[in-house]
């Protein structure tokens, strides 16, 4: 058994498994949208906002893989110069390289997900994501200008570690998709040796809340139990209210695609001093929130 | 958890993983084969290999490509004929992460074989004159990994030319670019 995860692959190999992933699982999200969207029917919730919400999701959707292919190579080129330049030691491209880089990726995209919540000019790009009012598939694909960006340097140590870049870059693929399929209110709870270990959809409604009680949890990607680990695990005990404040109350997929970065310039703009402008862009965003009402 | 303690654990896992990713036992077997293998020390001291090698059985690797008769030393001419051999290339359904070369019917000296370089038929659309890698009981020369053209030249100096030689084969594992990046050396004898 041991042998199967050991045999030898060819980088070929693994580009091959990550392009069918790369060009089929977009295939079954748009399936599994169109599920949603008749369950929604049936149950007379399907409104007009929710069908342009959606419809802006995958304009945003193409609004960034447009930025993604201006700078794919670039990005791909910095992994490749710290593998071949500074890489630690050698690792095989075997199944079990790729189980552990799963792994270790799944573990750099909880701490980008952290950053990304805790830091103003990060969170610029990553509130598109989460200032829907809805929640499904649709919206795993309503990205910011910036989400390229950011998983650059939480997975780079990985290429120093040894592990080849095709093989980070189809780790970062398998934690997404396995991301994009959290996004919905159709499935409710897992059996719960499930809900302890993996992240689930219950779980990720709960990162998705304006709830008080479960703001900044829940940011696994494929594990829940980092945020078991580190203390940032909110269980979902009551009913989620989506969105950011304040509410985008648009549908607009380019108002909604630089809403972020927009803000974020108003209010350096606006700001008393340089300090601030700084603070703006490294402290969390809560902090500008705390900072707008004390002055009011 | 702090912030700090937080940092400290997730260190700890990376490392712990790491660990788990560079310990790992990697197989000595051929590419392309339903791996069952026993270790077997054979007590063979005239060549490095044979002192403990891994026998395999498995289901058979089948390949189609150019063949010709011809001197081992000249073998990079077959390799130009192949790269140019466009009706080859155009049977390929997908790009092809190995490529085989296997040396058979060797003259009495050694100096000679029938050569053939080509691709597992599972790669290809179409294919003809398929050879059927003997793998029961190869013997592998060189591990899976980039080796300069003189460390394979030196893998075949541990052959056996005492036993009577079936096939020697040459894996060789392709990049995107369809460059070699690494290799692989096995030899199989009659009745061996």
């Amino acid at each position: 058994m041991f042998e199967a995860f050991s045999t030898v692959l060819s980088e070929n190999d693994i580009w091959w498994l990550e392009s069918l992933i790369d060009n089929w699982f977009l295939v079954i999200a748009l399936s599994l949208f169109v599920l949603e969207l008749l369950r929604y029917a049936f149950k007379k919730e399907l409104t007009k906002n929710l069908v342009g919400d959606s419809i802006a999701n995958f304009v945003t959707l193409t609004l960034f893989i447009l930025i993604v292919f201006f700078v794919a190579a670039a990005y791909a080129s910095v992994f490749f110069y710290v593998y071949e330049h500074f890489r630690l030691i050698d690792l095989p491209l075997t199944p079990w390289t790729i189980i552990c880089c799963i792994v270790l990726a799944d573990l750099a995209y909880y701490w980008e997900h952290r950053f990304l919540h805790k830091n103003g000019f990060a969170w610029a790009t990553h509130t598109v994501h989460h200032s829907s009012p809805h929640f499904n598939i649709s919206v795993a694909y309503r990205h910011g200008p910036m989400d390229w960006f950011f998983p650059l340097f939480f997975h780079l140590p990985l290429a120093l570690f040894g592990f080849h870049p095709f093989m980070i870059f189809l780790a970062e693929v398998m934690v997404q998709v396995y991301q994009t399929l959290l996004h919905t209110e159709t499935v409710k709870k897992l059996p719960r040796p499930i809900e302890a270990i993996f992240n689930t959809p219950s779980h990720h409604r709960v990162h998705h809340a304006t709830n008080k009680q479960y703001l900044d949890k829940n940011y696994g990607g494929i594990f829940i139990i980092w945020d078991r680990l580190f203390g940032t695990f909110a269980k979902e005990t009551t009913k989620v209210k989506y969105g950011v404040f304040p509410r985008i109350n648009s549908v607009n997929p380019i108002t909604i695609f630089f809403s972020g970065y927009r803000k974020l310039m108003r209010q350096i703009i606006n700001a008393p001093n340089w300090s601030y402008r700084i603070k703006l862009l490294v402290k969390p965003p809560l902090w500008a929130w705390q900072q707008e009402q004390n002055n009011k | 958890m702090r912030l700090i303690n937080a940092f400290l654990v997730t260190t700890g896992i990376v490392f712990t993983v790491s660990a788990f990713a560079t310990l790992q036992p990697v197989s000595a077997i051929m590419p392309d084969t339903t791996q069952q293998i026993t270790n077997i020390n054979k007590d063979n001291k005239t060549t490095l290999a044979a002192r403990d090698i891994n026998t395999t059985v498995e289901q058979p690797v089948k390949i189609s490509g150019i063949t010709q008769y011809l001197a081992i030393d000249n073998v990079i001419e077959l390799w130009q004929v192949f790269n140019q051999h466009k009706d080859l290339q155009s049977k390929l359904t997908k790009q092809p992460n190995k490529v085989y070369v296997v040396y058979s019917d060797f003259s009495n000296n050694y100096e000679a074989a029938s050569i053939t370089i080509g691709y597992n038929v599972k790669a290809l659309s179409g294919f003809q004159n398929v050879i059927e890698l003997n793998q029961k009981n190869s013997t592998q020369l060189l591990k899976n990994k980039k080796h300069t053209a003189q460390a394979l030249s030196d893998a075949w100096q541990n052959i056996d030319y005492r036993h009577t030689i079936n096939q020697v084969v040459e894996v060789h594992t392709l990049s995107s670019k369809h460059t070699i990046v690494s290799s692989e050396l096995f030899v199989n004898y009659i009745g061996g």
